[in-house]
């Protein structure tokens, strides 16, 4: 019997240590964040899609098609065709970049292959499209303009991490 | 022998056939369980797992040494970067690699980072499975700063692709030991709100303490691992039993349980994180300077050998087992998984008790699928 009452006050107490906890709750500034109008914070290495941006000192991107980063990707993301010269000569520049968005699976592994720092992994992280064609793009013919604050650390090609 | 699902078996008039899953909110993934019930008491059961098998062991043989890590990481993708370091240390045994002094602390720190992280979904998931919707809106608060912590470092949000073999791409972030230290600050508190919350609570006591009793001896039978048998009473954790990298420098508890019920190994999570921040405050406190990435091949060719590298992850022990024929890729690697030792303790465990039971016993094991099915 003396059990008993001991159990049911206790578990009273419990109930209202709980119950105490959601109180101090009310009294706390929210964390949340209203999505869509308001956007996170996103930090320098944060991965989301690959571009190939286009470097403002030159007007083009830096890529030399030296396909290492096609030999680094492990699910075959990435394709590269070398642009031919009009003496039937490949030139050491890319005509055209393929890169599969569907099958990407964003572990950097291209950025870090590229001796030229030609492509990164942008802070797009909305990356849904309405038909499974527009998930093959080519990154060449985007001519992305890189902002934020992952463009001056692309700038020095991976060397200076300002604001990190 | 493989047993037949109990659909093929004849059962009495009094029993019944259930079909918990492959879609069942408790069991966190694609899982089916066939339970025999006769009325509502469990007399039989049988998990079926494979509906997510993606064959990463075999994968893995196609592909080169530094382009495996990222794999590992979709294994379990509540705590990757364990996975990774287990992956990791395989190939940098094989190839001798010595790691910088700052890079094992880094580690050490992600690694713990991620029991955390992992333990707090755990724990959210696991209120909403027994009925508390709470928990998962407070857990999640704690968790999304963690992950953000290790965002900035890695670059990802769950599958991190944190280590590469030799160390790390990138060091440390500047503002990542303030905002540690600013984590770790509170975090303290929070375990005891968490408790307060959950696991003290009167229902969740009355619904877990001394269902689903797992002993000693079978826990050790089944190779049961992790924290499941730790609550079993048996202080065997892989930080402390076989110290890898720099654990042996850490002053830590192994949490036990006693009674090895449901309730001891939810307290023995609940613990372990407490002991996780400790190792997170003495790892930031003893971080030395320098390099944080050894001195590597440009190409990857471990020497012809074989390997077993085993981590204590969030769930247990997780091992790789690699055979190098001295190429670029591996000619074999075996995961030794910790959930699949786990799950299968289930039905010794379950028999006997309420259906009602089994989402919570379920949910204490802490199972992750894409990790099981492989």
């Amino acid at each position: 019997m003396i059990k008993y009452l001991f159990d049911l006050v206790k578990g009273i107490v419990s109930l209202f240590e709980g119950l105490g906890v959601t109180l101090k709750h009310c009294f706390r500034r929210p964390i949340t964040l209203q999505y869509p109008e308001k956007r996170p914070d996103i930090s320098l290495r944060f991965r989301g899609r690959l571009v190939m941006p286009v470097d403002p000192a030159t007007g083009d991107n830096r890529c030399t098609a030296c396909m290492l980063c096609v030999r680094a990707c492990p699910n075959h993301s990435i394709d590269v065709e070398k642009l031919i010269g009009e003496d039937g000569k490949p030139k050491p520049k890319v005509s055209k970049y393929i890169y599969n968005l569907g099958s990407c699976m964003f572990c950097n592994l291209c950025v870090e292959s590229c001796a030229f720092a030609a492509i990164i992994m942008s802070d797009e992280y909305e990356t849904a499209v309405q038909n499974k064609a527009s998930l093959i793009m080519d990154l060449a013919a985007e001519k992305y303009k890189l902002s934020g604050k992952k463009a001056p650390w692309w700038q020095s090609k991976f060397k200076q991490e300002e604001g990190a | 022998m493989i047993k037949a699902p109990f659909e093929m078996e004849k059962i009495s008039d009094e029993e019944y056939i259930l079909n918990m899953g492959p879609q069942h909110p408790s069991t966190h993934g694609v899982l089916r369980i066939v339970l025999k019930l006769d009325g509502e008491v469990v007399t039989g059961l049988y998990p079926d797992v494979g509906y997510i098998h993606s064959s990463v062991e075999k994968m893995c043989e196609n592909k080169k040494f530094e382009m495996i890590t990222p794999y590992t990481d979709r294994l379990d993708y509540l705590s990757a970067v364990n996975y990774n370091w287990a992956y990791v240390a395989a190939v940098e045994k094989l190839m001798g690699i010595q790691l910088p002094e700052r890079a094992e602390y880094m580690r050490v720190m992600l690694a713990e980072l991620n029991r955390i992280m992992s333990h707090l979904l755990w724990y959210s998931a696991f209120g909403m499975d027994v009925g508390a919707l709470t928990p998962i809106f407070y857990a999640f608060r704690e968790r999304e700063e963690v992950i953000d912590m290790v965002e900035g470092m890695t670059g990802g949000r769950l599958t991190h692709h944190a280590f590469r073999i030799g160390g790390f791409k990138n060091d440390l972030q500047k503002d990542f030991l303030s905002r540690l230290e600013k984590f770790l600050a509170k975090f303290e508190d929070r375990i005891c709100e968490y408790e307060a919350l959950l696991i003290n609570n009167v229902i969740l006591t009355a619904r877990t303490k001394g269902v689903g009793i797992l002993d000693k001896d079978t826990a050790i039978n089944y190779g049961v691992t992790g924290p499941v048998l730790r609550g079993s009473g048996c202080a065997i954790d892989l930080r402390k039993n076989a110290p890898y990298s720099v654990y042996s420098k850490f002053d830590f508890r192994v949490c036990t349980g006693k009674n090895g019920d449901t309730w001891d190994r939810l307290k023995v999570r609940m613990d372990e994180m407490r002991e996780s921040a400790k190792i997170l405050k003495q790892a930031a406190a003893m971080l030395p300077a320098g390099e944080f990435c050894a001195k590597v091949p440009r190409v990857i060719k471990p020497a012809p050998g074989e390997v077993y590298t085993k981590v204590e992850s969030a769930r247990g022990e997780f091992g790789v087992y690699m055979v190098s024929d001295g190429t670029e890729k591996p000619y074999r690697i075996k995961f030794r998984s910790p959930s699949f030792s786990n799950l299968s303790v289930l039905k010794e465990i379950t028999i006997g008790s309420k259906i009602a039971d089994v989402v919570a016993i379920m949910g204490s094991l802490d199972l992750v699928i894409p990790e099981i099915d492989r």
